[in-house]
């Protein structure tokens, strides 16, 4: 035995070494004598807990015959072991006992060195001079707590950039040899992550703990991904299976109540109808239905911008859902572009909310970032999985009508009251029709059960080189009313990813291409659930329409005269993305991604001779042809690279990228009539007149720089810089480039030693904080040029050329101001997960279409207005694994948030246009009305306060601002029980908010033929009589009061729900039954939507509170094979 | 090793750096629009921007929406909806009530922008330049003759600046009217004396461009309701003695048509045409019972036709629907275009302006001269001649009466006489009970009231008193 000692070296450190070296070289010496004396066995059986170090090497002593050299104050350190092992061979039971103590050892012959002086994490140097550890090469197999080998997960060695990913049968290795010591982190989405120390032993076994929590699940960031232990910004992920068990084709309905601080109200039941969106409330001030600012997200799908905005011809409308206003720019009515997405394509929508996360995408962020990544191929054997599903969709709730004895009662009485008689030339319902005559009309014209299929067949797989998923789907949804109408897609999508075997060089391509078809009404029929009860039949007997004829007059618009006018919509979809990057040096990559979309709608519109009713049905003109056509084209080109970098323990990620973009759009439409017969009306050409009625294009440039610089020391304080600068093409010159930036930073608090000490629980803890400044560029094109447009006609054979608005050349970025906190706290393991954020969103320099007096030649400008807006709010989430027993485990989590909106600034609102509008120190939603003071029992009229107690109220003096429309606090509770294969998840939804109630929906009771809700009966009908409504009178002082009620409180009601959103119940065929008849996994499923609300609101459903198709009730029953 | 590595790391940003560029974000307007200065760079573009004032004012109906409003207000017409109800009833209201105010300001700025391009020009012909200011001027003082005979004193709106123009507040009647009477004369003095087509040099046959007669004509109204009599009779008297271009149409079937000798001013129907000819004729002819804002004649109206009155049988048609009897304009007489009847939308014509003479020379005490023209009306309908009192009063209540039958349903003709003679309380507060509204006294209901949401964006805006 001899050992070379180091000469030591002029440092204390080293000097210490020296003594321990000797302390060791003399125990040495004792401890071999002793061995002598004593038997060896080869293997050691320990099982202890919670016992001095001492006292284990102690043991191992005893059973091994190894003998331990250390110095005294390994004596004195409070480790304490705890092992349990069962003839566990030596080599083994030492990693066991050392692997988690900052010690390093080593086996000599028979003696276990421990250098209490030197710890081992990312140190290099041996006390015992055995020349630098030899780099060796090192294998491995990843395996689950169920020994299932586990693919793809991604090895690398900490430190450095090598990294291998684990093939079908869970084995990696490493190409180049890895220095012994090294610490390989394996990982993989769904366990948690491991790390292990490379020893002389260059194979190794890996087996991964599903994870807790989802702390270190990928979050995608845009420009980076990183974990949500990392993150110093906000960022909330709705995975694709959540997302996939809702049977909904619009991928954003299934997005409603899972994110906190994200609102979404779906406002139609009809299928491809859009929906509102609110991210962390309205920044801007609302527009009223004029084109103005927008308050969409960013959405961004593979990386390539999607546009929110409909295609739907502003020109022909979208029927039933809607026809999109301002000429594209603004999201709203029309055929909802996210229709044109497949949701069984998306792996995850990441929501990007504050400034941390925003900043990146500069202009563009400051309503929040929406990322939508789709599927990809994962490593392993290929897969083919086939899942289809069907069911059906009904109206949830129906309104109480009047019967026809209470609709006839209430008519007549509107009558006498307004002291007029019955009107025979005006009066059909009373004079014309049959009045013993009853139709349930929401039965007739939303009562059917609308069908909804969707079948999506996958193949995927691929090698730890290549991977590959090829997704076909098939969707077909119809709705509730009369009529063939519905929508169908098919859709394709693929990804192929690429990584050389060195590992340095990426590809990756994606694509979608959906095609869609869909039919509405051009009416929603529910605008007609409120015909009289008894008016006519639809159809004569001989089939044909009826129009009710009296002495020579139609008495009636028939409703299903809307299904003479046919209404089709054509809708394709591209998107497509390339990315590619390659190392090109040690710590340095750079990428390039390219992305490319195309949507394009074609529109198609027929109306044929009795859409419109007698006489006019006669006339050439009243069969029509109009198409319309809109294209949408975008491409993206990102350069970018990205350096990462480590010293010590702190880990630097820098990032530098530039996007150049462009969107074109354009719309053309044209109209036919005159034709002379119902069968040739498709045919525009056949036609005699068509016309051109309209064309436009339009072209939008945007390019910036971005940046990101970041800081992680030791997995504890993190900071997070991001930047953009901003040039877009929808400003003046000199105002088109705008800098934007913010700053997040975490403190991971967990990891110091006296929480770890005194908080053993918590498992997990950060605070974070972001500041920075997003901007908003969603005007429309072309704002700041002073032009004149074609209005389509000519005159006198010369054009005619009108000027398109009033312009303002020097508007620029608005600025949104985000500040925000974050709590993030896990308890047992992560078991429990809390988050909890308050934000404040300051938006100043607003963008918007400024109210103009019409003096001026137009009602708006795009300009920027002083005033400042602020939104802020509390958002928490929890998840929590409340049971996990055997082969039970309940998970659920749930997210509130409380959001509030003011107007906090308005310099000169007085002299505003917006002075009646908003008040300073008010939320944006606040209502200027009158003040309803019930009916007067003695007049039977509504009454209203009014300062001079005229009892008709002034406009101006008489109204106040009332408090908010809308959601006061908003959320959502996931339930997950998995019982063997059985899994439930049940999400119910909630929302508080202040709603608009049935009254401003119905006209005036017994004033028209329309029938009316059954509360409108509790009216008042005699002096002295305490009622809620006044009293039915067609009389002009009724009719005023009524007006004026329209314009009050009185509308204003809790429309607050909570509701059981979706329900999935799923049941796996054992994989014993299923593999014996060559199977993957087979299971059978339940999927409901809608399914049960409990509500004050009285009227069809308290989210989409206007008299059109609710959201629907839906089931559907379905299987997910996998070969 | 480090220095060299930073070095490198700020080569490929400095790369991406330089990729990005001002150029790339610098757009043009799209093939779909022009910028303004393009515009007013030539002839033809500009004279395109003119004559889309003409197509907008046919397609919105001003022609229509006057006559409809108007003839509800006073006591031409019968209103059955509740869309119409409250003109019909004089329960006009600040929050509700559409005037003409949102679109007429949207024309003055047109013309407005149209003589600033013009003025600013480099590229337009003089000739061009002049016609255009002249017609735009003609514009400019047409819409706000017709604002200030709805709503009283009105914002003068003279320039396209809408950081001005937004705080602007109302106008005296008096200074207005100047305004409108200096545009008039420049544009009489400006324009051709010919109706020119869109070359602006070319003499058409068509009368759809405001000439100097249509100026003159204009600013004999303007004349006579200012009570300046003398000019009124002049300027009418400059139109009237054109007999080479106007002569009364001896058929009154053919007063309304595209070939009218009567027609003084008329907007073409712009091309592409859609499946109506004029909006008078969609919407005044009835073909089922009325309903929405579809109306029918007053019996007021159809009681002070004298017997015999052809223009009772040819420009008013008799139907019934559920048994009850309508009777409607029928001065257009297609309700939608057909190929052997083809007409124009009148705005100005002959008729008028011998009425405007004849009061006008009533009024100075010319009877005979004002007897004349007051004949000349009745003879072409198939009257016997003014067989009335001869003074002053009697003579100017004739022809007021004759204003009454002859333009019926025109541009508002009937609501403005009942204000401007003072006549208004007197005949409303008999009529408006007969409608089944009231009528107040103060007589505030003889104007609009300015949209409350105007009132709302322009502080310096008040409100008509009464609303």
């Amino acid at each position: 035995m001899k050992y070379i000692f180091h000469e030591p070296a002029a440092n204390c450190r080293w000097r210490k070494c020296l003594l321990v070296m000797k302390l060791t070289l003399i125990l040495l010496i004792a401890f071999v004598l002793h061995a002598g004396a004593r038997g060896t066995a080869q293997t050691v059986t320990l099982s202890v807990s919670n016992i001095s170090l001492e006292k284990v090497c102690q043991e191992i002593e005893k059973q091994s015959g190894y003998y331990f050299v250390y110095a005294s104050d390994l004596k004195k350190a409070s480790y304490q072991v705890s092992i349990k092992v069962d003839h566990g061979s030596i080599e083994e039971v030492l990693h066991m006992v050392f692997d988690r103590l900052p010690f390093r050892w080593q086996v000599i012959n028979k003696v276990v060195v421990v250098n209490t002086a030197k710890q081992t994490v990312g140190e290099r140097h041996d006390i015992l001079d055995l020349g630098p550890d030899k780099p060796i090469a090192v294998e491995g197999v990843v395996f689950n707590l169920n020994d299932q080998p586990v693919s793809g997960a991604t090895v690398i060695v900490k430190g450095t950039s090598k990294s291998t990913v684990t093939d079908v049968l869970g084995k990696f290795s490493f190409t180049a040899p890895v220095p012994v010591n090294s610490i390989l982190i394996i990982s993989h989405i769904g366990y948690s992550t491991q790390e292990i120390i490379v020893k002389n032993e260059g194979n190794l076994r890996v087996r991964l703990e599903i994870a807790a929590s989802t702390l270190d699940a990928t979050v995608v960031k845009g420009y980076y991904n990183t974990s949500q232990r990392l993150n110093t910004g906000n960022v909330s992920t709705v995975k694709g299976e959540d997302i996939q068990k809702q049977p909904v084709t619009d991928p954003l309905l299934a997005l409603a109540g899972r994110v906190p601080g994200l609102y979404i109200q779906q406002t139609s039941g009809i299928p491809g109808s859009y929906s509102s969106i609110y991210l962390r409330g309205q920044n801007s001030l609302p527009g009223k239905g004029k084109p103005g600012t927008l308050n969409d997200p960013l959405f961004i799908v593979d990386g390539v911008p999607y546009s929110s905005a409909s295609l739907t011809s502003s020109d022909i409308g979208g029927g039933a859902v809607g026809t999109p206003v301002g000429g594209g720019y603004v999201r709203g009515q029309g055929l909802s572009p996210f229709d044109n997405l497949n949701p069984a394509d998306i792996e995850s929508i990441d929501v990007l909310k504050d400034a941390d996360a925003t900043a990146i995408y500069g202009s563009r962020g400051s309503n929040g970032v929406i990322l939508i990544t789709t599927k990809k191929g994962k490593v392993g054997q290929t897969k083919v999985d086939v899942n289809f599903r069907t069911g059906g969709s009904k109206v949830a709730k129906k309104i109480h009508l009047l019967n026809t004895s209470q609709y006839l009662q209430m008519r007549h009485e509107a009558i006498q009251n307004a002291q007029a008689p019955v009107d025979s030339g005006y009066d059909f319902d009373l004079v014309a029709w049959d009045t013993t005559r009853y139709t349930d009309w929401q039965r007739l014209l939303i009562g059917n059960t609308a069908r909804f299929t969707d079948a999506q067949v996958s193949v995927s797989g691929g090698n730890t080189n290549t991977q590959f998923l090829v997704n076909g789907g098939y969707s077909r949804q119809t709705t509730v009313f009369p009529g063939e109408y519905g929508s169908r897609k098919g859709s394709v999508h693929f990804n192929v990813n690429h990584i050389s075997s060195d590992q340095k060089f990426r590809v990756q391509l994606s694509g979608g291409y959906v095609i869609g078809n869909n039919s509405v009404p051009n009416v929603d029929f529910t605008s007609n659930v409120m015909l009289a009860p008894n008016a006519p039949a639809p159809f004569s007997a001989d089939g044909s329409l009826n129009w009710e004829f009296y002495k020579g007059t139609i008495t009636w618009s028939n409703p299903f005269s809307g299904i003479n006018i046919q209404a089709n919509s054509n809708s394709t979809n591209l998107i497509s993305n390339l990315t590619t990057s390659y190392q090109i040096m040690k710590d340095v990559q750079i990428k390039i991604s390219g992305g490319y979309n195309i949507s394009e709608m074609n529109q198609i519109q027929l109306f044929y001779a009795n859409a419109v009713p007698p006489p006019g049905n006669s006339e050439p003109s009243s069969r029509k042809n109009n198409m319309a056509t809109g294209v949408g084209k975008s491409w993206i080109l990102e350069p970018q690279l990205d350096c990462h970098k480590q010293i010590s323990k702190l880990t630097m990620d820098f990032l530098i990228g530039s996007t150049f973009q462009k969107d074109m759009r354009s719309a053309i439409s044209t109209t036919s009539y005159g034709y002379t017969s119902d069968a040739l009306v498709p045919n525009p050409l056949l036609a005699s007149t068509q016309n051109l009625s309209s064309y436009s294009t339009s072209e939008y440039k945007y390019n910036a720089i971005y940046g990101r610089l970041s800081w992680n020391w030791d997995n504890k304080f993190l900071l997070n810089l991001t930047g953009r600068r901003d040039g877009s093409s929808r400003f003046g010159p000199d105002r088109q480039f705008g800098n934007f930036g913010a700053v997040g930073a975490g403190w991971i608090f967990s990891s110091e030693n006296f929480i770890q000490r005194n908080l053993p629980a918590l498992s997990f803890g950060k605070i974070r904080g972001s500041y920075g400044i997003t901007g908003n560029d969603q005007i429309g094109d072309y704002q700041f040029l002073s032009t004149y447009s074609g209005n389509g006609y000519t005159y006198q054979g010369g054009s005619a050329l009108y000027p398109t608005g009033v312009t303002n050349p020097y508007f620029a970025w608005e600025q949104d101001k985000k500040i925000e906190g974050g709590l993030e706290l896990g308890f047992f393991k992560d078991r429990i997960l809390l988050t909890t954020s308050y934000y404040r969103n300051r938006t100043g320099n607003q963008l918007i279409a400024y109210s103009l007096p019409s003096i001026t030649g137009y009602s708006s400008v795009q300009a920027n207005l002083p005033a400042l807006i602020q939104n802020t709010g509390w958002e928490f989430s929890l998840t929590s694994t409340n049971f996990r027993i055997r082969d039970f485990t309940w998970n659920c989590s749930i997210n509130l948030s409380i959001p509030n909106s003011k107007l906090v600034a308005y310099p000169g609102i007085k002299n505003s246009p917006y002075r009646y509008t908003f008040a300073v120190g008010r939320s944006l939603f606040t209502r200027f009305v009158y003040h309803f003071t019930g009916v007067d029992p003695q007049t039977g009229i509504y009454t209203f306060a009014s300062k001079n107690g005229l009892g008709t109220p002034s406009f101006l003096t008489d109204q106040y601002f009332t408090k908010p429309i809308g959601q006061t606090l908003h959320g959502g509770l996931q339930n997950t029980f998995l019982y063997k294969g059985w899994n439930l998840d049940i999400f119910i939804q909630f929302v508080k908010q202040t709603g608009v109630n049935y009254l401003a929906y119905f006209g005036r009771p017994g004033a028209a033929f329309i029938n009316m809700p059954t509360e409108i009966l509790n009216r008042w009908k005699k002096p002295g009589d305490l009622a809620a409504m006044q009293k039915f009178s067609n009389s002009v002082d009724a009719g005023d009061a009524y007006a004026t009620m329209q314009g009050s409180d009185a509308l204003f009601c809790d429309a607050s729900f909570i509701r059981i959103k979706s329900l999935a119940l799923s049941y796996q065929i054992s994989p014993k039954w299923v593999k014996s008849v060559r199977l993957q996994k087979t299971s059978f499923f339940i999927q409901c939507e809608n399914i049960f609300t409990i509500t004050k609101f009285r009227l069809l459903d308290p989210e989409s509170p206007s008299l059109g198709l609710p959201p629907l009730r839906t089931i559907t029953a379905g299987i997910n094979i996998g070969l | 090793m480090k220095i060299l590595s930073t070095k490198k790391y700020m080569f490929f940003a400095g790369l991406i750096c330089i990729t990005s560029c001002k150029k790339f974000v610098q757009i043009g307007p799209p093939v779909t629009l022009l910028a303004t200065s393009s515009v007013f760079n030539n002839n033809g573009s500009a004279t395109s921007a003119q004559t889309a004032i003409y197509t907008q004012m046919y397609d919105n109906a001003e022609s229509y929406n006057l006559a409809l409003q108007t003839g509800l207000l006073s006591d031409e017409f019968v209103g059955y909806s509740t869309t119409v109800k409250p003109f019909y009833q004089n329960r006009m209201s600040a929050q509700k009530t559409q005037g003409p105010w949102v679109r007429a300001y949207n024309y003055i700025y047109q013309a407005n922008s149209i003589i600033e391009g013009a003025q600013a020009s480099q590229g337009m012909s003089n000739i061009v330049k002049q016609q255009l200011i002249g017609e735009s001027k003609f514009v400019r003082a047409f819409w706000h003759f017709y604002l200030a005979n709805c709503y009283g004193n009105i914002p003068l709106v003279t320039s396209t600046s809408f950081s001005v123009n937004a705080l602007l507040s109302r106008t005296p009647l008096a200074k207005v009217y100047q305004q409108i009477v200096a545009d008039l004369t420049d544009s009489k003095n400006v324009l051709n004396s010919s109706y020119i087509d869109f070359t602006d040099t070319t003499v058409t046959n068509e009368r759809t461009r405001p000439n100097k007669w249509v100026a003159t004509a204009f600013l004999a109204r303007v004349y006579l309701y200012l009570g300046k009599y003398d000019s009124a009779e002049t300027a009418a008297s400059m139109v009237i003695e054109h007999g080479d271009i106007y002569i009364l149409e001896p058929d009154l079937n053919n007063v309304f048509v595209t070939s009218s000798k009567e027609a003084i001013w008329q907007l073409q129907t712009p091309q592409p045409e859609s499946i109506i000819d004029t909006w008078d004729g969609y919407f005044f002819i009835l073909n089922r019972a009325p309903f929405g804002s579809l109306v029918s004649i007053s019996k007021q109206l159809l009681n002070s036709f004298e017997t015999n009155d052809r223009r009772r049988t040819n420009w008013i048609h008799d139907t019934v629907f559920v048994g009850r009897p309508y009777a409607y304009p029928y001065k257009y007489q297609s309700q939608f275009l057909s190929p052997s009847r083809r007409e124009y939308q009148m705005v100005l014509r002959l008729a008028e302006q011998y009425l405007i003479r004849a009061e006008s020379r009533a009024r100075l005490g010319n009877l005979t001269g004002a007897m004349n023209d007051l004949d000349t009306v009745r003879r072409r309908a198939g009257l016997a001649d003014y067989s009335g009192a001869l003074d002053t009063d009697s003579l100017v209540n004739a022809i007021l009466h004759e204003r009454q039958i002859e333009l019926f349903s025109e541009w508002g003709n009937r609501w403005f006489d009942l204000i401007r003679t003072g006549k208004a309380n007197a005949i409303m507060s008999i009529v408006t009970p007969q409608k089944g509204g009231s009528w107040n006294s103060d007589g505030h209901q003889q104007l609009y009231p300015i949209p409350q949401s105007e009132i709302l964006k322009d502080y310096n805006l008040t409100q008509n008193i009464g609303y």
